[in-house]
């Protein structure tokens, strides 16, 4: 009953086609929920709400003094996708973590896509997270980036575009496990069979972090390092931690001696091997970075540079996915593997390249303008739906740190029927897959969708008005 | 073995929540004997919460944030104030912010309970219900933490987290008890009709009531008050077995038989406990009871010390100034600085 | 079948080494038998790529590391949906004759050369008009000579080496699927059935069960008027199925080589290789 009155968007519409038919991949999910009354349908909404609140599956939003908790908003229409376009999306996932990772290892080795000419100089050396004390030491298995989650969306052709890279401490993956596990608790009947199970996210991730184990030791121990009870992924964190059966320390609990890193425990001091680290490199060791940090493990950059410890991800990754080298991404690929990019990207002008200036601050109103070391939705410009002043705002930084902006065309991100007020409009949605990169890469079939919830709306991140959905890659 | 960190949330957490219900459990009878005292027509009001805030050591701070208190502040400040630390209100967030740093560490249900229980006592409805039925509000922190001690035991594996839990239950209980004695050690001394309702108090402020009555009929005297509340060995809530289970959960903790020790927590617990055992009401009596419990406090403190210093910190940390426990206050630092982390 | 193929190769020098240039022929094929899903060649330290299609229509990737080293590490991972080989698809009636037509004997002009490691001896010659026989048809002929490689030679690694010629090899049948390959191309180029080597890998459900599936294998190709290729495994007597996956082709081994490389430098070298095929 509820699809009846749906209204598919003009963009790309992930249900129906351009004639109003119901994709083939979606007919079988579609006629399960028509089965289902609005009642029914609001009942199992609630206790779906319910059930994350009493979890505590919940996260921090910045810049709330009192730290307000909230929960992340979900919504019961999964998304799916069809076999054969997660063999293209796995392949190009897969093609662009093995040439992000080449390119780590040369940028931080001998530079020869610099000395190449195939990527400026100032790409590299003006990112904000390059770290050129790193250039020369060797990181275990000479992985890099062990856990990437890329953003992708549809444009209006339904093709899948890579959005950006998260190399750094990539988060959500634990909403892709609880919102299988929350609709299949709620709405078994909708599993006909043929979805792809995430279940071995957890055991997955652990034998990625097992591989980067310093001096081959077959028995590490891996411990996840997390800023604390008030960052907004602690959830995530202690999840995972729980998931993995492996401590969840804090900054505090580790300390590092004569190049080793040990956590406090009652019984005194245990080595560490392995540091899945959901912290910025910045607050990782006061001695190198921050000066000023109370976070992070003074000496523990000493240990890594020894060899002793592995960070996963490693220092300095935050270089290949600063949204300036996110345009060099396709030459990386070109470069390091003589292939075509599987996944293509969005158009991106940098500010720093005199022409494509020009272009930008004539055409900001048509843009989306992005600081190039932010995320999370934060720094952004949306031209088509700003104000004069906040245009006027971004040409000024522009123009003062034009190494910092990008800006890309606004890419209509395809959208998804969504359950509003019992009813099912069309909202914007994107997918965050993660890779592992260990020793094989595997990419978690599916990922999180996140939805906009507000209606146009195109930012889909948690803290400003996102939701997510469940994301089913079909077997056949 | 577990991370010393764990151990030092989930030692706070019980005893912050121990602590909760016995300021719950204080005020509550506070205010009901306040009530009697005023149909009596005795006494200010505040001359009477003085020994109250003496004995939960916030005088003080009281007097700073309330100058010229008025009816009702005392009784604010122990419940609601966040600005005091050691508020019921205060105690519970605090103890909630614990159990949230070891959420993987506790059982679902324990979690539920103390998060309900924090968002209860700060919602609209539990201000409500304080301003309307006081002892309604009380005894449901009461009740709660009752309920949290129960599902601990129903629900979590006993490891050594369990240790560390009951060991902050069990020292913040005995704590608490001995401040109860304090409270009316310099009350000024009325008729006896007085002197027994106002120790009637103390012994309904701990549950002690019926307990009195069985092992002592139905006259109620100082020594007698004191040898239940401080040595009794049957008594849950006496100092002596506090100890003596506390001594337990130290030596299950060590793996060091009961009889020797093998760090300064389990020294200065044993100590105490045998000092408790080989002595009685008399030597209490002799000593002054305020002079008595005072030491006893101090001792008590050292050992709450040891715990930190011999789970928590290094060897060579021991000798450098540690924070006895960051505060809300100084815990605000660390949290922007968590916060400041972008998420990806 | 999907098919996961990861063949890594390390190379360790006891001193620097400079100059290293390297030729890979390990891309999968695409033809009606396989269809590549993913493929990546991964060198460490990171290099710039190139690639090309050398005459057998093989992708060849190459590189040159030019300054000092004393690692190299050559990491491919491919998947390829492969599909079963149906025998009834097989004309069980083509005729040998059939092979003699002037455009068989043009277009397969390489593939019938005795030429390199692939030597025709009069002892060969004499062994493949033994074991085909009064067979007249092609398929029976070409089963008919990896059933007597199969038997004749056995199955001894370490003996052989990449320069090994089947009159060397056919003098002392002991080495591995290289040398058996090039025997049965002799064979059937002995008696006129164009044959071409194949470079690849295998998968083995049972794990043990398959001669050649810890590194790269190799097999040949015949040529069967009205069918085509068919691939033959003669070290583990097996019509080529889904479980096989082409990487490479040519006359011999030399076309087909996986990795072929050379660099400046003296002093020792150690190399390793580790090939895991698996079901995806």
């Amino acid at each position: 009953m509820l699809l009846k009155d749906y209204k598919p968007a003009q963009l790309f519409d992930e249900l129906v086609d351009q004639s109003g038919t119901v994709r083939p991949y979606y007919k079988a999910i579609a006629d399960r929920l028509s089965g289902l009354s609005r009642d029914e349908l609001t009942q199992k909404i609630r206790s779906l709400e319910l059930l994350f609140l009493k979890q505590g599956i919940t996260f921090t939003v910045y810049g709330d003094e009192k730290g307000t908790e909230r929960v992340f908003p979900f919504d019961p229409f999964p998304r799916v996708i069809p076999a054969n376009e997660w063999e293209t999306i796995e392949a190009g996932l897969v093609q662009r973590i093995t040439a992000l990772n080449l390119f780590l290892y040369d940028v931080y080795h001998e530079q020869r896509i610099l000395k190449d000419g195939v990527i400026p100089n100032e790409v590299v050396f003006g990112a904000a997270h390059f770290r050129p004390e790193f250039v020369g030491v060797s990181v275990p298995k000479d992985a890099y980036i062990h856990v990437c989650g890329t953003d992708l969306i549809r444009d209006t052709d339904g093709r899948y575009l890579v959005l950006e890279d998260n190399g750094r401490c990539p988060s959500g993956v634990s909403y892709v496990l609880e919102n299988r596990t929350a609709m299949k608790r709620v709405f078994p009947h909708l599993f006909g069979g043929g979805v792809r199970s995430v279940d071995t996210y957890p055991a997955d991730l652990l034998a990625t972090l097992r591989h980067v184990a310093p001096h081959e030791n077959p028995n590490p121990n891996v411990v996840l390092l997390t800023p604390g009870v008030h960052n907004s992924a602690y959830f995530e964190h202690s999840f995972l931690a729980r998931q993995m059966s492996i401590e969840i320390v804090e900054g505090r609990d580790l300390i590092a001696l004569d190049g080793f890193v040990y956590m406090r425990t009652t019984r005194g001091l245990r080595q560490v091997d392995v540091i899945y680290r959901r912290i910025d490199d910045d607050f990782l060791d006061p001695q190198v970075f921050r000066k000023d940090s109370c976070l992070g493990v003074p000496g523990l950059v000493d240990a890594v540079r020894r060899g002793n410890v592995a960070l996963a991800n490693a220092i300095g990754t935050g270089v290949a996915d600063d949204k300036v080298t996110y345009a060099y991404v396709p030459e990386m690929i070109r470069y390091y593997l003589c292939q075509e990019p599987i996944l293509d990207q969005v158009p991106t002008y940098l500010a720093w390249r005199p022409t494509d200036m020009k272009y930008i601050l004539g055409n900001l109103p048509k843009l989306v303008v992005k600081a190039a070391n932010e995320s999370g939705g934060y720094g952004m410009l949306i031209g088509p739906s700003a104000t004069k002043e906040q245009i006027e705002e971004f040409r000024q930084k522009i123009i003062a740190t034009p190494r910092n902006y990008i800006a890309q065309p606004v890419v209509n991100f395809s959208q998804h029927p969504t359950l509003i007020d019992g009813g099912l409009e069309g909202r914007h949605v994107d997918l965050r897959p993660f890779v592992l990169w260990g020793d094989t890469v595997k990419v978690l079939p599916g990922g999180l969708t996140r939805v906009a919830l507000k209606r146009g709306s195109i930012v889909v991140n948690s803290s400003q008005g996102g939701g997510s959905k469940d994301t089913w890659v079909l077997n056949t | 073995m577990m991370l010393s960190r764990v151990a030092d949330h989930q030692y706070w957490m019980s005893r912050q929540i121990e602590r909760a219900e016995n300021l719950a459990r204080l005020v509550r009878i506070s205010e009901e004997m306040l009530l009697d005292d005023e149909t009596l027509g005795r006494g200010s009001a505040q001359e009477y919460w003085t020994p109250v805030l003496q004995a939960t050591a916030i005088e003080e701070s009281f007097r700073t944030l309330y100058p010229s208190p008025k009816q009702g502040d005392a009784a604010r400040f122990l419940t609601m104030d966040l600005r005091n630390p050691d508020s019921i209100v205060s105690s519970i967030r605090q103890a909630r912010e614990n159990a949230r740093s070891v959420r993987d560490k506790i059982s679902d249900e324990m979690w539920t309970e103390i998060n309900d229980l924090n968002l209860f006592v700060t919602s609209p409805e539990g201000i409500d219900l304080l301003e309307i039925s006081p002892q309604a509000f009380y005894e449901k922190i009461i009740a709660s933490s009752m309920l949290f001690d129960g599902i601990t035991g129903a629900t979590l594996t006993r490891d050594e987290g369990w240790n560390f839990l009951q060991l902050g239950r069990l020292l913040e209980r005995a704590d608490m008890t001995s401040r109860f004695l304090d409270i009316r050690s310099q009350s000024i001394a009325g008729d006896d009709a007085e002197e027994s309702l106002q120790w009637g108090a103390v012994l309904r402020a701990c549950g002690a009531h019926a307990g009195y009555r069985r092992v002592h009929g139905g006259e109620i005297s100082v020594e007698r008050v004191v040898d239940l509340l401080l040595f009794s060995n049957e008594f849950p809530r006496s100092v002596r077995h506090c100890l003596r289970r506390a001594n337990e959960v130290l030596h299950d903790i060590s793996g060091t038989p009961i009889g020797g020790y093998s760090n300064q927590c389990e020294k200065l617990v044993g100590a105490l406990l045998a000092r408790l055992s080989f002595s009685g009401p008399s030597e209490v009596m002799a000593k002054g009871l305020h002079n008595y419990i005072d030491e006893l406090q101090q001792q008590l403190n050292a050992a709450g010390q040891a715990v930190f210093e011999s789970f928590v910190l290094l060897p060579s940390e021991v000798s450098r100034h540690f924070p006895r426990h960051s505060r809300q206050d100084n815990l605000s630092d660390w949290q922007r600085e968590q916060q400041q982390q972008q998420q990806q | 079948m999907k098919l996961r193929i990861l063949h890594r190769t390390e190379y360790r020098y006891a001193l620097p080494v400079r100059n290293n240039n390297n030729e890979l022929r390990v891309t999968p094929l695409d033809n009606l038998r396989q269809r590549t899903i993913l493929h990546l060649v991964r060198v460490l330290p990171a290099i710039k790529m190139r690639r090309y299609n050398d005459l057998y229509r093989n992708n060849v990737s190459f590189f040159e590391v030019e300054e000092a080293h004393k690692e190299l590490v050559i990491d491919v991972s491919s998947v390829v949906e492969t599909k079963p080989t149906n025998l009834e698809d097989i004309p069980k009636d083509s005729p040998l004759s059939g092979l003699l037509l002037p455009e068989v004997l043009e277009s397969f002009q390489p593939y019938l050369q005795s030429d390199g490691p692939v030597q025709i001896t009069p002892q060969i010659w004499r062994s493949a008009i033994d074991a085909r026989g009064d067979k007249k048809d092609v398929y029976a002929v070409v089963i008919a000579i990896m059933d007597f490689v199969h038997q004749t030679c056995k199955y001894v690694p370490g003996v052989t080496n990449v320069a090994t010629t089947t009159d060397e090899f056919f003098a002392k049948p002991n080495g591995v699927c290289q040398d058996f390959t090039h025997l049965m191309l002799a064979l059937c180029r002995a008696i006129g059935i164009p044959a071409r080597y194949i470079c690849g890998y295998v998968y083995d459900a049972k794990r043990g069960d398959v001669l050649g599936s810890h590194a790269s294998h190799a097999w040949c190709e015949a040529w069967i008027p009205g069918y085509g290729w068919l691939g033959l495994d003669p070290t583990n007597k097996r019509i080529v199925n889904e479980t096989y996956v082409a990487s490479a082709l040519g006359r011999d081994f030399r076309d087909a080589t996986p990795i072929r490389g050379s660099y400046w430098g003296t002093g020792d070298r150690e190399m390793r290789v580790t090939v895991h095929v698996e079901t995806k």
